[in-house]
């Protein structure tokens, strides 16, 4: 069974976002495939480094849209955490990432969703993988962060359906258990 | 060569139950006429339905398979009806960007 989540609120949220970028005039349309992605490992950055400020993570989503209409998958290994061993060119590991916190959500392999990342305050989701990620630097689970993961789920399912376990995933977190294989949780 | 029978097959037991409402019919108010006699039109429909398959009553028969197509028509109209009602959306992207856009103090963060 699939996670309502990715099924469900995961498009949606993708189609809201798409329509609001389209109504804006598309501005990144102009860019080559290169510019594109550069762009999106600066925006992701930038968002990184002020997780709560609305220009900086509606441009993550200005950017994913993008990527969306283009049909195109974003440099997503650039900008997150990697385990270790796992380096890719490009990825600099110096610079702060995401970090992937819920992985693998069921359905992920199968519903075909876009490698973009989509961000809102502190939460981050890359549909493609079925995770949701937070930026490097901000451990502290503060009540913003529990609004924000509240809004993110939507309605996607009730409480006691929720394939998304917080107290679980706080646990595989501290135990400090891979994810998916490349990436660091 | 013997005509096939046309003896009348016994109607199942519950034909019984579809007697006298608790409610004389003249007190009734219209809404409750209507599922009174819904309530009847169901029992006959099952017990129409539920009679011996004999394919050697062709009248008998020809009721049966209407009301059956009927039912089935009619689920399958109620199912469509169900399937376009539209799912219950989530917050919008939008009013989080408002929030966030309005917001002066941004660590309080509920969207």
């Amino acid at each position: 069974m699939n996670s309502p989540f990715l099924e469900h609120r995961v498009p949606e949220l993708l189609d809201e976002v798409v329509a609001m970028y389209r109504a804006a005039g598309r501005p990144l349309a102009s860019l080559t495939e290169g510019d594109l992605d550069a762009h999106f490992v600066d925006t992701v950055e930038a968002y990184i480094a002020d997780p709560r400020n609305p220009a900086r993570f509606r441009a993550v989503n200005d950017v994913a849209a993008e990527y969306v209409l283009r049909r195109r998958a974003a440099p997503g290994e650039r900008v997150v955490r990697l385990k270790e061993g796992a380096e890719i060119a490009g990825n600099q590991p110096h610079k702060p990432k995401l970090v992937v916190w819920l992985d693998r959500l069921p359905g992920y392999e199968d519903l075909d969703l876009p490698m973009v990342v989509l961000a809102f305050g502190r939460q981050a989701v890359i549909p493609a993988l079925g995770a949701i990620l937070q930026p490097e630097g901000s451990d502290r689970w503060d009540k913003g962060d529990s609004g924000e993961f509240r809004w993110l789920l939507g309605p996607s399912a009730p409480h006691s359906e929720r394939v998304v376990n917080l107290d679980a995933a706080r646990a595989k977190r501290v135990a400090g258990k891979p994810g998916v294989p490349t990436l660091q949780v | 060569m013997p005509m096939a029978s046309r003896s009348k097959p016994a109607l199942p037991a519950a034909a019984a139950k579809t007697a006298a409402p608790a409610k004389p019919w003249a007190d009734m108010s219209k809404g409750e006429r209507m599922s009174h006699n819904a309530n009847l039109a169901l029992n006959f429909t099952r017990q129409l339905l539920e009679l011996p398959f004999d394919p050697e009553n062709l009248k008998l028969l020809g009721h049966q398979k209407d009301a059956a197509l009927t039912i089935i028509s009619q689920q399958i109209r109620i199912e469509a009806e169900r399937l376009r009602e539209p799912r219950a959306r989530g917050p919008s992207v939008r009013e989080f960007y408002e929030h966030y856009s309005d917001a002066t103090a941004p660590e309080e963060g509920e969207p």
